[in-house]
């Protein structure tokens, strides 16, 4: 997950493109001053270097996750989601629980300074970009394993 | 109607990634050293200007928020000690502490410019803001001079707003 996080961040897939188009590495958007802006905090937050901690979540309960998280962010205009904000408000169920439970904390963390600096919905939907990344990068880790 | 509104806030940050990617690939053109190059660059960089300009009543709302997440990412880079998911590329403290100042204050500054109609000092201080920081970010550096530079412009557009006379007749609540 760490070594992978670059990638599966927002500055990460613009590079990405950039490079595509120029057919050059470029990290414009991944260097030490811009990835504070367009990294992804939310795995930083969850993972930081530690590959072994993101080995032994992603190899105990991998397929679990996998399967059920690949719906997770993508859903829309259900109520079974818990981690986009795109969803309709209403009663959650039960489906993506597992990858929901490890971004908890980091989601409340983030919330908590959201809402202390009054910036409310759009620091949301900014660390929504994160956890979808991040929920991309544990599906295709979990799928390589 | 909920869904509705969920779309429209997808694609505002899809477009606002399409900016990103279009600014990005004429920045990283203007510094190559190929003429054809270059002229694409100068293209891509007009094109992200116009929409820049044209677009800046919009941005401006969530503009503080990214600033505050590159603020939020400066305090992980520190406590890390490299930059935001590169482990190879090492951050020291004094540098994590210069962007912590430099995110901080921009918005907080940033934010006043929610608060009000945008003057065209504002516009023009968010322009250069916004051209300094991406010169520094093309040259990989953390420069304490060329980020104060930026944050000047900021600054000053908030004292002219500040000063100025006609600071109370402007106080309009733009959201």
């Amino acid at each position: 997950m760490a070594a992978n996080a670059n990638t599966y961040s927002l500055g990460g897939f613009a590079d990405l493109a950039i490079s595509a188009y120029r057919g050059k590495d470029t990290s414009l958007f991944s260097n030490r001053l811009s990835s504070v802006v367009t990294g992804n905090a939310v795995s930083t937050l969850l993972f930081g270097n530690s590959v072994d901690l993101a080995a032994t979540t992603y190899s105990s309960g991998g397929a679990y996750v996998a399967a059920k998280a690949l719906g997770a962010p993508l859903t829309y205009g259900r109520r079974q989601a818990d981690i986009m904000s795109l969803n309709l408000v209403g009663k959650t169920g039960s489906a993506p629980r597992a990858l929901a439970q490890s971004t908890a904390g980091a989601r409340s963390m983030i919330g908590k300074i959201g809402s202390g600096l009054s910036f409310g919905l759009s620091f949301l939907e900014r660390t929504t970009i994160d956890v979808a990344f991040t929920a991309g990068e544990a599906v295709s880790c979990s799928a390589q394993r | 109607m909920e869904i509705k509104n969920g779309l429209r806030r997808a694609g505002v940050w899809l477009l606002g990634l399409a900016w990103m990617i279009a600014a990005g690939i004429g920045v990283t053109s203007m510094f190559s050293g190929d003429r054809k190059s270059q002229i694409t660059g100068w293209g891509f960089l007009l094109i992200a200007a116009i929409v820049f300009i044209l677009t800046m009543n919009r941005w401006i709302k969530i503009f503080p928020v990214l600033l505050a997440y590159g603020l939020l990412g400066a305090l992980l880079a520190t406590a890390s000690g490299h930059a935001l998911n590169r482990p190879e590329l090492p951050m020291s403290f004094a540098e994590g502490i210069v962007l912590m100042l430099f995110f901080g204050a921009s918005a907080a500054i940033s934010s006043t410019f929610t608060k009000r109609r945008l003057r065209l000092s504002d516009r023009i201080a968010l322009f250069a803001f916004v051209a300094l920081l991406f010169r520094e970010m093309a040259q990989d550096r953390i420069s304490p001079i060329g980020l104060a530079a930026a944050l000047g412009c900021l600054v000053f557009a908030w004292c002219y707003d500040h000063f100025s006379n006609g600071h109370h007749a402007d106080k309009v609540a733009v959201r």
